[in-house]
């Protein structure tokens, strides 16, 4: 179709419109901008116009080429809307002063087909014709050059009544479900062509249907904002700005819901964000008095030159850092007054802001069995594992520990008392420990012993486990420990009276890591594993029905570990 | 009082009260009570982080005969006979038993009782005194098949022909 029969010429108003088929319509035309000025002067230097082409030798000139790819109208000649979706290839800078405009070329580097969302001014733009479906194509995007890998090319407006919308900034990115997601920021277009490199691939570790992901509704946000969570169980905690439980979902599935919830038309907010807006931390604020009022998160945030969304804040009244997400605009600079609802904060000095890496999705990737996170971002530490990795506010990756299960199975409910201690060279090893003070008050509750506690002791003995003390009637006792701290080697132990049978100096002492009658056909202990432990099982009972004493040694590993015990009857 | 176990010295305490009285001064332990109750105290919460205290083979049924369960004190174990003002004697019934090799010496006496074939009586256990005792009166009700070829020494002669080569001497 020529473009002379797409495109009409109004002697009036001297706007250039386009009057063919629409997108998606048998005989919907697109045209490069080279090519609107070539027509343009072709008509200029006709003797006189024709058709609904009011254009001829006798009127101002349309049309000025600084490049091929910069077509500046002139002489109050103008494209509406509708023509400007018509091409491409290149800008079109139309009017002067506060009348004018700049439509600025896009070319979206990116696999066939590729649906591209368009942030503009911190809101999907919901007018996405580039994502038509050429007529016959069967492919979702205008002007593609497959064999260059361009998936689709188009112009947007970026500038209006002579500003910059948003300082010409575009952010282009592909959500869809099931593919990759990606995101190409356009700094503020130049004229011309700018490039945007997209990536839309199968992803593998999203193949669920999202009709199916939908309905994962136990995968919730514990904490929308700062949070401390002891990932690396080093009894420390880190900070993040989320604290997610997975609910009965695997790693895997949680990362699909996280894709879903930000997915292309996502509405549900995140952090007070619609889904699809959601982005994650972009900058970290210093921030510093003078304040006002407290600073709420998932509350939108401005200052002068920019918006935001506060995602994390490090104290309501007194923050000293904002985790945002960049809206519109520059992040904050030194000093400027940042007002985030009713308070208000000052930005630091020097540089306060520091940008931060983006994951795409917002949680991090997956590789199928385990989740490297985004900066900030977080699960509950129980929902995470040894391959995790996540990284606090700190920028710092923090592993999980690799939390191991040993078993012992095969037991008898009610009968079967079962021991697994620590072992050595197959025998219980009750020399572990020994007491640093003898024991001898009426209520004892810490208990300080000569070694350093293994780093895959167990925090707690629970129910089920055990500190064995050796007291001076040669009886080891069993206290179930609460706590226990690696630094001042302390056991913390219920209120114990050591002052009739006490704990001499030196006792031996020893972990009982199951250390209880059974009351199932199994028990287990979790510890961190560090690296291999011998253990020593035990299992007796002398009951009504005896059977022999089962000892054997054991192996916690990077695996953890189980025993089957046998019941020989010993009646 | 019941039995004890001191883990510290690893001896185990059996009170006379626990033993089944037979006369004065003379009392029996059974060698299933004894392991019974060592068992008992090994699965208890104090016992669990000690070390066995026996090792025990079961009474094994041969060709109709039950011999008598093996008890043997192990791991540094030793065993108290109650010791009180009047001495008094322990007689090991039931199984045979290491117990001699771990007594405690006191003035507690014990009838060991082992036997290379003990054999286990109708209560489980090895035949008491009284009931070896009783087998002297006891009547032999079915025929015995027997070959004999003396009497009182004498050889005996024939071919055991009723009526006309009866058996005789010599």
């Amino acid at each position: 179709m020529a473009i002379g029969t797409d495109f009409a010429i109004n002697s009036t108003t001297k706007v250039i419109s386009y009057t063919g088929a629409a997108h998606a319509a048998s005989g919907a035309g697109y045209y490069t901008v080279l090519e609107l000025h070539r027509w343009l002067q072709d008509l200029a230097d006709d003797a006189g116009s024709s058709g609904d082409d009011y254009m001829d030798i006798s009127r101002a000139t349309p049309s000025d080429k600084q490049y091929d790819t910069i077509i500046t109208l002139v002489n109050g000649y103008t494209i509406d809307a509708a023509a400007s979706e018509h091409l491409y290839a290149g800008s079109i800078i139309q009017g002067s002063g506060g009348t004018e405009e700049i439509f600025d070329g896009v070319q979206v580097i990116a696999g066939s087909g590729a649906h591209i969302q368009v942030i503009q001014n911190g809101a999907v733009l919901s007018n996405d014709f580039w994502n038509s479906v050429p007529f016959g194509t069967g492919i979702k995007g205008l002007n593609p050059d497959a064999a260059n890998g361009i998936a689709c090319r188009f112009m947007l407006k970026v500038r209006t009544a002579g500003a910059d919308i948003d300082g010409r900034r575009l952010l282009l990115q592909t959500r869809e479900f099931g593919f990759t997601y990606t995101e190409f920021k356009l700094n503020g277009t130049g004229r011309g062509i700018n490039v945007a490199a997209l990536t839309y691939a199968s992803d593998l570790n999203n193949q669920t249907a999202s009709g199916t992901v939908a309905g994962w509704s136990d995968v919730t946000n514990l904490n929308a904002g700062y949070i401390g969570i002891d990932v690396n169980a080093d009894s420390t905690n880190e900070f993040y700005y989320s604290k997610w439980d997975r609910g009965s979902r695997s790693i895997n599935q949680f990362y699909e819901r996280m894709k879903y919830l930000t997915r292309r038309g996502e509405t549900t907010t995140l952090y007070g964000l619609a889904g699809h807006l959601f982005r994650g931390i972009t900058h970290e604020v210093a921030v510093t008095a003078p304040r006002t009022s407290t600073i709420a998160e998932g509350a939108a945030a401005s200052w002068t030159g920019g918006t935001g969304q506060v995602l994390a804040r490090d104290s309501a009244g007194t923050a000293t850092k904002l985790w945002i997400q960049l809206l519109t605009g520059v992040a904050p600079t030194a000093g400027q007054t940042i007002t985030v609802g009713g308070g208000s904060v000052t930005a630091g000095s020097g540089t306060p802001s520091t940008e931060r890496t983006l994951s795409f999705p917002f949680c991090g990737v997956s590789t199928g069995s385990a989740i490297i996170g985004a900066y900030g971002f977080s699960l509950e530490a129980a929902d995470l594992s040894v391959n995790d990795k996540v990284f606090d506010l700190t920028n710092t990756l923090r592993n999980p520990p690799n939390l191991v299960t040993f078993t012992v199975s095969g037991l008898v409910s009610g009968e079967d008392y079962i021991l697994v201690g620590p072992g050595s060279s197959g025998a219980l090893l009750d020399t572990q420990f020994t007491l640093n003070g003898a024991l001898t008050g009426a209520a004892v509750t810490s208990v300080v012993v000569n070694e350093a506690i293994p780093a895959d002791t167990p925090t707690s003995a629970g129910s089920t486990g055990s500190i064995r003390i050796k007291r001076a009637n040669g009886a080891f006792s069993l206290h179930r420990y609460t706590a226990y701290n690696a630094g001042t080697k302390t056991f913390t132990i219920p209120s114990h009276d050591f002052s009739s049978n006490n704990a001499p100096n030196a006792s031996p002492t020893f972990l009982g890591y199951i250390d209880v009658l059974a009351s199932a056909t199994t028990a287990a202990f979790q510890s961190t594993y560090v690296a291999d432990r011998e253990l020593f099982v035990r299992r007796r009972d002398g009951g009504v029905t005896p059977t022999r004493t089962f000892e054997t040694a054991a192996t916690l590993g990077v695996a953890g570990g189980s025993v089957a015990v046998q019941r020989l009857s010993d009646a | 009082m019941a039995i004890s176990v001191n883990c510290a010295t690893k001896v185990v305490t059996v009170p006379q009260a626990d033993l089944t009285y037979v006369s004065a001064g003379l009392y029996e332990l059974s060698v299933e009570n004894l392991r019974l109750w060592l068992k008992d105290w090994e699965d208890s919460e104090v016992g669990m982080a000690m070390p066995d205290t026996h090792r025990r083979n079961a009474p094994v049924t041969l060709s109709g005969t039950t011999y008598a369960q093996t008890l043997e004190i192990i791991n540094g174990y030793t065993i108290t006979l109650e010791p009180t003002a009047t001495p008094w004697t322990a007689r090991v019934v039931g199984g045979n038993h290491n117990v001699a090799d771990v007594k405690t010496v006191n003035h507690v006496s014990l009838l060991i009782g082992n036997s290379a074939g003990l054999i286990v009586g109708g209560g489980g256990g090895g035949a008491s005194a009284a009931e070896v005792w009783a087998y002297s009166s006891r009547t032999l009700t079915g025929n015995v098949p027997a070959n004999i070829k003396q009497v009182n020494d004498v050889t005996i002669t024939g071919t055991g022909v009723a009526g006309s080569d009866p058996w005789r001497p010599a």
